[in-house]
């Protein structure tokens, strides 16, 4: 499903991606750990087309798309979705409106029908309860005046609505009350299916006792070095990046 | 105050245009003809404003308005109505400057008289002798000794104590001539003690360029409540200045907020006088600019008396070449404690070509007041664009989505739905012409 090859990805001219490998497959779940500058948020806003990171060798294939020749907004509707580490606050937009435009954007991208108000309702309604979304959130601006907590369960809320078939959850963990962890992990585990995969980018390793990994992936200076099943996790907690990175070398 | 002229200019072909229609009119009662004769004076010395006058610094009407407009004659269009649904509002219409008597229905109204400044000069010369004869404008330009000088018409509104009036009263501003020219109208707006009423300017493009220069007076005795609005189609060739002149009795509430759309040069200019303790102005608008669009928004509130609050929020959105400017003073008197006085300006510049002037002033001569500013100009939040891109939503529909967020704060200052509704429905539909041409 996912299939990145020999990935350098620079910003403002240096280069963080130093020939980077991951194969995904459908309905996997992923985590990628590393230390701070590893080159891990970078692979989340490389993955999802951000402005000012540049690709400048190798190739990101996406379900049998090249992911690169995509927009930011082509590759939400191809199903690449990305949870912010700090979600954006944005005044003066309506959050039910952003996100029936999002929802109805991407429908119309893949030809789909939209969405009408009726059925867009019970969606978002249902999800809202699941992620204890309250509606006087719903009803304000996007985000803001949320907490950080809020923030998060909101991201979650979006991800539900949007049913992507990639998740990538960039350290969405960072700063999060142990029930909005749950709250988070509940999210992705229910999104979890055959066709649903997920990309949980963390520094820690509590987030993937709630989310449990099929594989586990170390990122240092700007590759993957050393890949294993969930233990890997236990292992880096308990003696640290270093280690493992000089032992991967 | 009196402005005095800065240097003695050639006088252009325009100021020479509007000199030679000047002159007495034969209804005029004596103390009209002397301020009329007074007024064309003061016009002659001055010419028109330029920028080496400080209030008219980034709007120079001298270098804007070469040729001139003439004096428009009467029209002949059978105006069509503005609004579709019947009893939503009151339509007035304004053809060519004059006064159309057929569109004042007065049985529409309880406890408001409605007549045009024409019927007033012979029924109710007194009325216009109190108002007009005695308006003391905060800030007092060429332009409107101009207008005094050629007005002919306008529309005069007085609200008895108490009176309430449910439908805002839309005064339509339209030009019929081909040829270029000048309409000049002052309106007389009186709202009697605790009277609640809402006006509408709106100020329509018209079939040639043309110019409009309209001079509003407005009374608020005490607790009484007027919310004005201005909506400005002001097509690329011409200009538009309005001066909106209000004096607030005792805990009095002032409603004005604009919509600027455009204009070889618009600027809507808006004078509060705080005469009364407890009174409440609450100043908005939003300037949307396109092409060579020059537009101008200038507040003044002067604060002669303890305990009054003044609020303001403004907006500009441009791109292109269009130039925006705002200008607001807050003045506190001495003895004008507790005043409670904040402005915000925010402008978003979508092209490399856009420019906006800003020029706050706070003059405050008393201790205990609040008073805050605040300015800021840049372009559209990129990491905002990404997040909401990052979701699917295309460019295009991402950066109107946002571009249409900026002005909500204005958009919430208007009370009054019907006008709500027509402000957002226009601003939506020139942003989306702005934000369309421009990510082309």
């Amino acid at each position: 499903m996912l299939e990145v090859r020999n990935l350098h990805a620079s910003v403002g001219g240096t280069e963080i991606l130093k020939g980077l490998n991951l194969t995904m497959k459908p309905g996997e779940v992923h985590a990628i750990m590393g230390p701070n500058g590893a080159g891990k948020s970078t692979l989340a806003y490389v993955l999802a087309g951000r402005d000012g990171y540049d690709v400048t060798e190798g190739s990101i294939s996406f379900c049998g798309q090249d992911l690169c020749k995509l927009n930011v907004d082509e590759r939400a509707a191809a199903g690449v979705f990305l949870a912010f580490q700090y979600p954006l606050e944005i005044p003066g937009v309506p959050t039910m409106t952003f996100l029936r435009t999002a929802v109805n954007a991407q429908r119309k991208a893949r030809g789909e029908k939209e969405m009408d108000a009726p059925s867009f309702l019970r969606l978002i309604r249902e999800k809202s309860k699941m992620f204890k979304v309250e509606d006087k959130m719903l009803k304000r601006p996007l985000n803001v005046g949320f907490s950080g907590g809020e923030k998060k369960r909101m991201e979650v809320l979006q991800m539900a609505a949007l049913e992507p078939k990639l998740a990538i959850l960039d350290e969405t963990d960072s700063g999060l009350d142990i029930d909005s962890l749950r709250i988070v992990a509940e999210g992705v585990n229910a999104l979890r299916s055959p066709d649903h995969s997920a990309l949980v980018i963390t520094h820690y390793q509590r987030l993937l006792d709630y989310i449990v990994p099929d594989v586990v992936h170390v990122l240092a200076d700007g590759r993957i070095v050393k890949s294993g099943d969930k233990t890997l996790a236990l292992e880096l907690e308990e003696h640290g990046y270093e280690a493992i990175a000089t032992d991967a070398a | 105050m009196t402005l005095k002229p800065v240097k003695s200019a050639p006088r252009s072909d325009a100021e020479s245009l509007y000199l030679s229609a000047a002159g007495a009119r034969a209804d005029d009662a004596p103390w009209l003809a002397a301020l009329r004769k007074q007024a064309t004076e003061e016009f002659s010395q001055i010419g028109l404003p330029h920028r080496r006058m400080e209030a008219w610094k980034y709007t120079d009407l001298r270098a804007l308005d070469r040729a001139g407009f003439a004096p428009a004659q009467a029209g002949t269009t059978v105006v069509p109505p503005l609004a579709h649904g019947v009893g939503e509002i009151d339509e007035i219409v304004i053809l060519n400057g004059l006064v159309v008597e057929e569109s004042l229905r007065p049985e529409r109204f309880s406890g408001i008289t409605i007549m045009s400044i024409r019927t007033a000069l012979t029924e109710a010369p007194q009325v216009l002798e109190n108002t007009i004869g005695a308006a003391r404008p905060l800030d007092r330009s060429s332009l409107y000794a101009l207008n005094l000088s050629l007005m002919n018409d306008g529309l005069v509104l007085i609200a008895e104590k108490g009176a309430s009036h449910p439908r805002p009263i839309v005064l339509r501003y339209v030009n019929d001539s081909v040829e270029p020219t000048s309409v000049h109208v002052r309106n007389v707006i009186v709202a009697g003690e605790g009277a609640k009423i809402t006006l509408v300017e709106n100020r329509e493009a018209g079939t040639g360029a043309n110019f409009l220069n309209a001079v509003t007076d407005l009374r608020l005795a005490d607790t009484a409540q007027v919310n004005h609005y201005k909506f400005d189609q002001c097509s690329s060739e011409s200009l538009t200045v309005t001066l909106a002149n209000a004096d607030l009795g005792a805990e009095a509430r002032y409603e004005n907020v604009g919509l600027s759309l455009g204009g070889k040069a618009a600027r809507v200019e808006t004078q509060v006088r705080f005469s009364g303790e407890g009174g409440l102005a609450r100043l908005g608008g939003v300037l949307a600019g396109e092409g060579r669009d020059h537009i101008d928004h200038t507040t003044l509130a002067r604060h002669d008396v303890p305990g009054c609050a003044c609020e303001e929020e403004f907006r500009a959105i441009l791109t292109d070449q269009a130039r925006g400017v705002f200008q607001g003073q807050i003045s506190v008197a001495p003895n004008a404690q507790k005043t409670d006085s904040r402005m915000l300006m925010r402008g978003l510049l979508l092209s490399e070509d856009a420019s906006m002037r800003c020029k706050p002033e706070l003059e405050i001569y008393a201790d205990d007041v609040k008073c805050a500013h605040g300015t800021s100009v840049g372009n559209i939040d990129d990491d905002a664009l990404f997040y909401m891109m990052s979701r699917g939503i295309p460019q295009i529909e991402a950066r109107a989505l946002l571009v249409e967020a900026f002005s909500k704060d204005v958009v919430e200052l208007i009370t009054d739905e019907w006008v709500r509704q027509q402000f957002t429905r226009q601003l939506t539909d020139k942003l989306g012409r702005i934000v369309g041409d421009w990510s082309s």
